[in-house]
């Protein structure tokens, strides 16, 4: 697929099982330092055992949710960095500046998904680019092309709104309209909504 | 706990010395010294306006260096610094290193012209206090974020303009007992403050203490932070022991003590930049966003 003029995410949350190959491929193809994750899988969990006079019944539930930048219309990112580092080019992809960056960390603290990952290492912001390169060598990003589930798909935002509505979300992301993300979320058949607490990050180490 | 402890002594650091910026030309118009005694009024007022300019300005000059390095602290590359400059445009926090290093250089310059001897002039001490209001308004903005719903609410301004007003009365307080030659030639000993204005200072402590409680209360219920309730408790108690010497203080002033009201003076303005710096490390704390 060519550069689209605008690229968006697609993940199935029905299809994920939380392999995490996605992170492991973003990080294997971009070096990232321990501690550092550009795409993460959240599990999200809850639900409990009650006795009844029948026995015990439960109501448990579990599902996984695969995020990295969703390069949103509305950066709150960009639009609070000091420096011009964290910026957005004409295909909406946003991206930091290491020329740039102080690495004052302001970005991470507004990005509700985030995003932008501090590198002690570097002393500055790193984030997803979209794999920029490997779309431009016209192959997917290696987080899509890593799932072997085909949970996770990119395509273009308005190609993706055309055939599926408006982006949607479910808990624990935050509400479409914070932002404006450039993702499409298919939910699980247990996902809770929006600002549910029912369910708990089950894994907070690894995210 | 999101620890931050950079930013807890540059914030606080910062609104002290805005705030004595913003409070010093008030007192000195409003002649809080009160009248002396035996001097023509003219005289020791204009007396009391010098004594408070100079001891803010040179209270605030040596802070603000110290706060914009200890803010070099929380940069991951010091070195591009200068480029926070560039987005004026949309970014608080570019906005406020712009208001900060504006105040400094204002703290600097009313340094030098009061370190001279010749006093500073009104418009110096305008723009001096200018630069603080935009200080406090862009830090309060950069952490009024919309992703971030225990700080964007009435918690960020109402910490820091108490933090500010309170502080700022502290050193103003301080400023003005604090003994000096030429200053104390032109009125003696009745160009001191007189108990109106440390009983003004314990006032305005009193109030922030006010506004301080109220914002603790509209930020619950809140994240759970880890020893919050200890924070507050510290946070809240220093506050009204800094009042309590304060108000100590204007007696030893009106039984002319004025070193005894100085050292009591002193200690309240420590207690309260304690009480504020344990209500920061609380403030920081109760960081946490919306999502992921």
């Amino acid at each position: 697929m060519p550069m689209p003029a605008r690229p968006a995410f697609l993940f199935d949350s029905r299809l994920c099982t939380g392999c995490k190959a996605c992170m492991i491929a973003c990080k294997d193809k971009n070096d990232l330092d321990p501690g550092v994750r550009w795409r993460r899988v959240t599990e999200c969990t809850g639900g409990e055992w009650t006795r009844t006079a029948e026995g015990y019944r439960q109501n448990v539930f579990s599902y996984y949710l695969s995020v990295s930048c969703n390069h949103c219309e509305d950066p709150i990112c960009v639009q609070s960095c000091p420096t011009t580092a964290m910026h957005q080019d004409g295909n909406g992809i946003v991206s930091v500046d290491p020329k740039k960056c102080v690495g004052c960390k302001y970005c991470s603290w507004s990005c509700p998904y985030g995003a932008p990952q501090y590198s002690e290492r570097l002393g500055r912001m790193t984030k997803c680019d979209f794999c920029r390169d490997e779309i431009e060598a016209g192959r997917p990003p290696v987080c899509v092309a890593a799932c072997p589930s085909r949970a996770l798909q990119w395509g273009d935002l308005e190609a993706l709104r055309g055939k599926l509505g408006q982006p949607m979300a479910v808990a624990p992301l935050p509400p479409v309209s914070a932002t404006r993300p450039a993702l499409f979320v298919t939910p699980h058949r247990d996902a809770r909504p929006v600002g549910s607490t029912a369910g708990l990050k089950a894994n907070p180490e690894e995210v | 706990m999101f620890h931050e402890w950079s930013l807890v002594l540059f914030t606080v650091l910062v609104q002290m010395a805005a705030g004595a910026m913003l409070l010093a030309p008030v007192a000195s118009l409003a002649g809080l010294a009160g009248a002396g005694s035996g001097v023509p009024a003219g005289l020791a007022g204009c007396s009391r306006a010098r004594r408070v300019s100079r001891g803010v300005a040179l209270v605030a000059a040596p802070v603000m260096a110290a706060s914009l390095l200890i803010s070099l602290l929380h940069l991951g590359t010091p070195l591009n610094a200068p480029k926070t400059l560039l987005h004026l445009g949309t970014s608080w926090l570019s906005r406020e290193i712009l208001f900060t290093g504006l105040l400094a250089l204002c703290a600097v310059v009313l340094a030098v012209a009061e370190g001279r001897g010749k006093g500073a002039s009104p418009v110096l001490r305008g723009a001096g206090a200018l630069a603080a209001a935009a200080c406090l308004l862009s830090m309060t903005n950069v952490y009024m974020l919309r992703t971030v719903p225990a700080w964007n609410g009435p918690l960020t301004p109402l910490a820091f303009v108490a933090a500010a007003l309170l502080l700022g009365a502290g050193v103003v307080a301080v400023a003005a007992l604090w003994p000096h030659a030429d200053t104390d030639a032109d009125g003696g000993e009745a160009a001191r403050p007189g108990a109106t204005a440390l009983a003004l200072a314990a006032l305005v402590t009193l109030a922030a203490l006010v506004v301080h409680a109220l914002a603790l209360l509209a930020a619950m219920p809140g994240p759970v932070v880890p020893g919050g309730m200890g924070l507050a408790t510290a946070h809240l108690v220093l506050l009204a022991l800094s009042a309590g010497v304060l108000l100590a203080a204007t007696l030893r002033a009106r039984a002319a003590d004025i070193p005894g009201a100085l050292r009591l003076a002193g200690l309240a303005l420590a207690l309260a930049l304690a009480g504020e710096l344990a209500g920061r490390v609380l403030f920081f704390g109760l960081y946490a966003r919306i999502g992921l």
